[in-house]
This record gives structure tokens, sequence and C-alpha cells, in this order.
């Protein structure tokens, strides 16, 4: 026993260490979870305002390049309308009904060069928030709700390498895969496309129909290089994120109206 | 808490805030990082307890931690930084010993010696972190390219801070 409590005295420090340094790992793996210790992170009030008060600084010295951006996503959108309503006077039943609707925040933080990238934005449960939900920026996809504070909730954003999103090509293929590679963050890659697809530079990657995050058809990137190695059985694809992470200052969260329901029928069949 | 201590914890605030606000977007070719509250955790004065420097190693990394949404890993870099320190005092003693009370800065311990002993255990802290970051040894090279250039620019900011704020020979 003595001897014992002397070894546990003479390493004492070395204890602390491995114990300090699994208390550490415990946190990295903890952290990767969804849904757990909302304390610890930028959902946090004191931290959230903080950074909100930061950014709210540096958002004046962007502000001509953020108008800009919604005047150009303003303009985009009012053709769209007007096409619509043009296809609306043709035939005059509709019989899609939206299932979605969008709450506005604001980025309050955003990593860009991390390998897991997180945005922190000024919503939380108060404006109806749920983790999992779909976040999109003006141009296109941004990423997914992962923690919700009261006020402020992170977002795991595309730029994260275990992130995989379902594409598909427009007007080409109805389903691949969209994943970053780490490297920088205007790129990411389209993974396991067959090699018997006739794929060009320049076609746009957008969200597949085959989620209940996104709505269908939300861009994602496009096409900027093209490789199929000789002895390669998929595409070696890169695109071009559509929106730019860097400069990215609102966004809205995607509230699918049907996804309680898509969960709770998930959920049967996987039980 | 006496005069030294309320010190150290504005000074702990100040780098904290500097870094979290300002060089957590100051991202050098998308790759070098400037973790100046290495600095911070660098010039604790030579007789810390190894015990006390891990936990404030430990508190410290939580905190930056915390603002930037990746728990755990800075944590763990800056508690194997305070557990090597000592090591490298070992290593490193000049001859007749530290001076009693001293702090290891450049102003204290000359340039050569303060960028010997800051390198190796910023080079160490930054190898931990973008490992631990990666989640393992894949993306090796661009992690590796990643570590390097963040060694240099923390050092850098590192030094600059040290002759910026440090009054006489001493202080701080």
């Amino acid at each position: 026993m003595r001897s014992f409590l002397l070894f546990l005295h003479k390493y004492r420090a070395f204890l602390v260490f491995i114990l300090l340094e699994t208390a550490a790992f415990f946190l990295v793996v903890q952290n990767s979870n969804y849904n757990r210790a909302t304390f610890f992170n930028s959902t946090n009030y004191v931290v959230g305002s903080l950074l909100e008060t930061s950014s709210n600084i540096e958002n004046y010295f962007s502000l001509t390049r953020t108008n800009q951006q919604l005047s150009n996503e303003n303009a985009r959108l009012r053709a769209k309308y007007l096409a619509l309503l043009a296809k609306l006077e043709e035939n005059d039943k509709v019989d899609t009904i939206s299932n979605f609707a969008f709450i506005n925040s604001k980025i309050v933080n955003n990593n860009v060069f991390l390998l897991n990238n997180t945005l922190t934005i000024n919503s939380g449960s108060n404006q109806g928030l749920k983790p999992g939900m779909g976040v999109i920026g003006n141009n296109g996809i941004v990423g997914k709700v992962k923690r919700v504070g009261t006020n402020y909730s992170t977002v795991v954003s595309v730029l994260d390498v275990d992130v995989k999103i379902s594409a598909e090509i427009k007007n080409k293929i109805n389903l691949c895969t969209v994943q970053w590679d780490g490297k920088s963050p205007e790129y990411a890659k389209v993974l396991y496309v067959p090699r018997h697809y006739n794929l060009a530079v320049g076609d746009t990657v957008v969200t597949s129909g085959f989620n209940a995050i996104y709505p269908i058809g939300i861009p994602i990137g496009i096409i900027s290089k093209l490789t199929l190695p000789e002895d390669a059985s998929f595409f070696d694809i890169q695109i071009k994120l559509i929106n730019d992470f860097t400069s990215l200052s609102l966004v809205e969260v995607v509230l699918n109206k049907d996804l309680p329901q898509i969960d709770s029928l998930t959920q049967t069949v996987q039980e | 808490m006496n005069k030294d201590s309320a010190l150290k914890l504005i000074t702990f605030f100040g780098y904290l805030l500097f870094q979290v606000l300002l060089f957590n977007k100051m991202v050098l070719l998308g790759k070098g990082f400037a973790f100046i509250y290495v600095g911070f955790l660098l010039t604790f004065q030579f007789e810390l307890g190894i015990i006390a420097a891990m936990l404030i190693g430990f508190a410290t990394g939580i905190s930056v931690d915390i603002f930037s949404n990746t728990l755990g890993v800075h944590a763990s870099a800056s508690v194997l930084l305070m557990y090597l320190r000592p090591i490298l005092f070992k290593m490193f003693t000049p001859h007749g010993g530290y001076p009693a009370g001293a702090k290891p800065t450049p102003t204290v311990m000359g340039f050569s010696w303060f960028s010997t002993y800051s390198l190796i255990l910023i080079f160490l802290h930054h190898f931990w972190l973008f490992i631990v970051e990666a989640g393992g040894f894949h993306l090796f090279l661009f992690t590796i390219q990643k570590i390097i250039l963040s060694t240099f620019f923390t050092f850098s900011t590192i030094i600059i801070i040290q002759y910026l704020f440090s009054k006489k020979a001493g202080s701080r």
C-alpha cells in the first residue's frame, strides 16, 4: 500500500497529465455528437453575444458587398417569380403547396479554415430552430443546424470533411454525393459518379430530392474540373462552391413542415 | 487576490479576446494560424508547479475552444505544452541556474534562449493540435504544412507581443 502511494506521489504529474488529456479527448469525441453539451460552445449566451457584437462591427465594412449580393438575389428571384406567374396563368390549377418556410438569421461567427468548420447564427429555440434543419445562404446551401441554444445556434458548414450531401447534377444524374476534401474553402468534390455519364465542366450540382433537410434543387456548386483516370470506375469531379463562405453574412434556416412526419416514419422503419 | 495574480487574470482576458475576436480570423494562405494564447502559457514563471501549470493550460485551452467550437482540441494541446515546459527548462538551464521569481520572456532570458525554447514548444503544441483536429494521420501532408506555417506565424506574433508589452527586464 505504502509503495503504491509512493508510486502515485512520484508519478503524480504524469498521472494528472493523463487525466487531463483523457478529459480533453472525451470532450473532442463528445463534441462531434449532436444534441449534447449545449453549454460549452458558442450557443452559450455570453459567448454568442460577444461574437455577435464583434461581427456587428465587422459587418459595417462589408455593407456594400452584402447589399450587392442581396440585390443580385432579388433580381434572380424576381425573374423566377415572373416565370412562375406566367406558368400559373397557363394552367390555373396548382397542386403543389410549399412545405418549406424560412427563418432569417445573421452569421455571428464563421470558420472556414478548420477541417470541421462551424458557423454560429443569431437565432435559436426562441425562433423555432431544431437540430438537423438545413441552412441556405443567398446563393445556395450552407449547412445543417447542429446545436440550438435559446438565441444562438451552431451550424455544421458544408466545409466539414465528415459531412456528405445528397446531390444531383442538373438534367444528368439524379443521385450523387458531395463532400468537402478539407483543402480550399472554395472547392468540394462530387463522389461516386460512374464513368458512363456524359458530363461537362460548367454543369450545375444541386441538392437532390432524397433528403428532408433541404428543398430539392438548391444550388451547391458548378463543376470546375473533370477528370476520368483510365483505371478508375468513378469520375474525379471538383466543383466550385456557389457560396463564397468567407464573405457570407446572412442565411436562412429551412423549416420543413413535413420533417416531424418523415422523422417518425424513418424511426418506425428503423425499429 | 494579490497584485500579480490579478494582473495575470487581466492578461488572460486580454489574450483570450485578441485570440478569438481577431487572430482566429487572420489565416495566412488558408493554412497559417496564430495561436497567440500560447504566449500566455509560455511566459509563466519558472517556479510554477507542474500540476497547477497543467490546470491553467487546460482552462486556457477550453476557453479558446468554446469560442471556436472545437471543444477539447486546444485544451489537450495546451495541457501537453504545460507538461513539457519543465523538461525544456531542465534542458536549457543557463550557467548559474535561473534567477529567482523570473519569467521565461525574451527580455529576461535573451532572444536566442527564448526563441529556441518557444519554437520547440510551439511546434509540439501545433503538431498535437492539428493531428487531434484532423483525427489522425490522414491528410498528413496538408496537416504538416499547416503545422509549419502556423508555428512560424504564432512565433513571430508572440515575439512582437513580448517586445511591445514588456516594460523593463523582469516585469511581466
